[in-house]
């Protein structure tokens, strides 16, 4: 009895201190369709909000010349854009479980914090 | 007369230190990173190392920036050792709000593999390093040892900028935009950087010449550019006895440059 008492107790702690995502779950919220319908319009708002920021924004130019190709074919970017979102730890994606039941703030914050290091990646 | 005048110029040139500037080294890599907090840091670098024993040897440091308003910068050769400071030569910003570049120099820098520092009172950005050294330098140091500070800007995918300079000197340029991948530098390449997430850059170098054209290639036509240049200056005020000779010439035994 005292046993299961101790180890329902380490489950508990556990839940409380949040564990540690694990790259399988990064993966398979990435692979999520939920979780994919989610950053595609997130990623959209995302770069409609860059296409009217001023010129003279520090980073503008790479996020305006990535983001016209995104609101040209967002679908295309999706995949890419959805396993970054997932695998960053900056605006940790949770809960990780599938189908996604992430809120879709946490989402978005996410989405506007990594568009400027996305950009770079696929920069032309 | 006349003849006498042109055998002695031309004896006086000949046996005058007419030094030519001399490639020496170029870093095997820039020091390239995201998101710099120069005021905490710095961006410290393990660039080149320089050979010892070499006639007037200087280095210049190619730098591109993200941050346009980064306070107060020193780029520091040899940090942490001699602590050398490097002159300022100029900068350039692009005319949008990212991208900058710059070129520092400095005459007699301590010989070794040594550490160049940028750090400033205030700024956060993404920064590129390229240092490259020469001999054969004059060693006034400053604006007399690198004159001719130019820079161009422009928003297109060719930019340029035109170096005056003159043979037995050489040249470098510093370029940097905001939205594409930099590429076929038409002087030979000392640096190329499309990693930064902010901008891209690079530095070219040349054999000096009356004027050095140092142009690259965007891979958009949207991108806002900046490129500056400077010339380095002989040991001897310059190769190549281009002037006539005078009297004035037989006084001072300087070909110009």
């Amino acid at each position: 009895m005292k046993l299961k008492v101790l180890v329902l107790a380490l489950v508990l702690v556990g839940l409380a201190t949040g564990a540690q995502a694990t790259y399988t779950q990064q993966y398979a919220l990435g692979q999520d369709a939920t979780f994919q319908g989610q950053v595609q319009v997130a990623m959209v708002i995302s770069c409609a909000n860059t296409m009217t920021e001023a010129v003279t924004v520090t980073g503008h130019g790479m996020r305006a010349t990535f983001c016209a190709r995104v609101l040209q074919n967002p679908t295309f970017w999706v995949p890419m854009y959805a396993a970054v979102l997932a695998a960053q730890t900056n605006n940790a994606m949770t809960p990780l479980t599938v189908p996604s039941t992430v809120a879709d703030s946490l989402v978005q914050v996410a989405s506007d914090a990594q568009l400027t290091n996305i950009a770079g990646y696929y920069k032309q | 007369m006349k003849r006498l005048l042109l055998v002695l110029c031309l004896a006086f040139s000949a046996s005058s230190a007419q030094a030519a500037v001399t490639f020496d080294a170029n870093a095997t890599a820039p020091c390239s990173s995201n998101s710099v907090n120069l005021a905490v840091a710095g961006m410290p670098c393990q660039t080149l190392t320089i050979t010892a024993a070499m006639s007037n040897p200087a280095v210049i440091c190619q730098v591109n920036l993200s941050n346009q308003t980064v306070t107060t910068p020193v780029l520091t050769w040899d940090s942490g050792g001699s602590n050398q400071t490097m002159d300022f030569i100029g900068g350039r910003n692009t005319t949008s709000g990212t991208g900058r570049a710059e070129l520092w120099g400095r005459v007699n820098p301590a010989s070794g593999n040594k550490l160049a520092k940028y750090t400033a009172a205030a700024g956060t950005s993404d920064i590129d390093i390229n240092c490259v050294s020469w001999s054969g330098v004059d060693a006034t140091g400053g604006a007399t040892s690198f004159p001719h500070f130019t820079s161009a800007i422009g928003t297109s995918a060719a930019p340029s900028v035109t170096i005056t300079s003159a043979v037995g000197n050489a040249t470098m340029d510093s370029t940097v935009n905001d939205t594409s991948t930099l590429s076929a530098p038409t002087k030979t390449q000392t640096f190329i950087d499309n990693a930064p997430n902010l901008f891209s850059g690079g530095g070219s170098r040349a054999a000096g010449a009356a004027s050095n054209v140092h142009a690259w290639t965007l891979a958009l036509g949207s991108s806002n550019w900046a490129s500056v240049g400077t010339d380095i200056l002989a040991d001897g005020g310059g190769g190549g006895c281009t002037a006539k000779p005078t009297l004035t010439l037989l006084g001072v035994g300087n070909c110009g440059g």
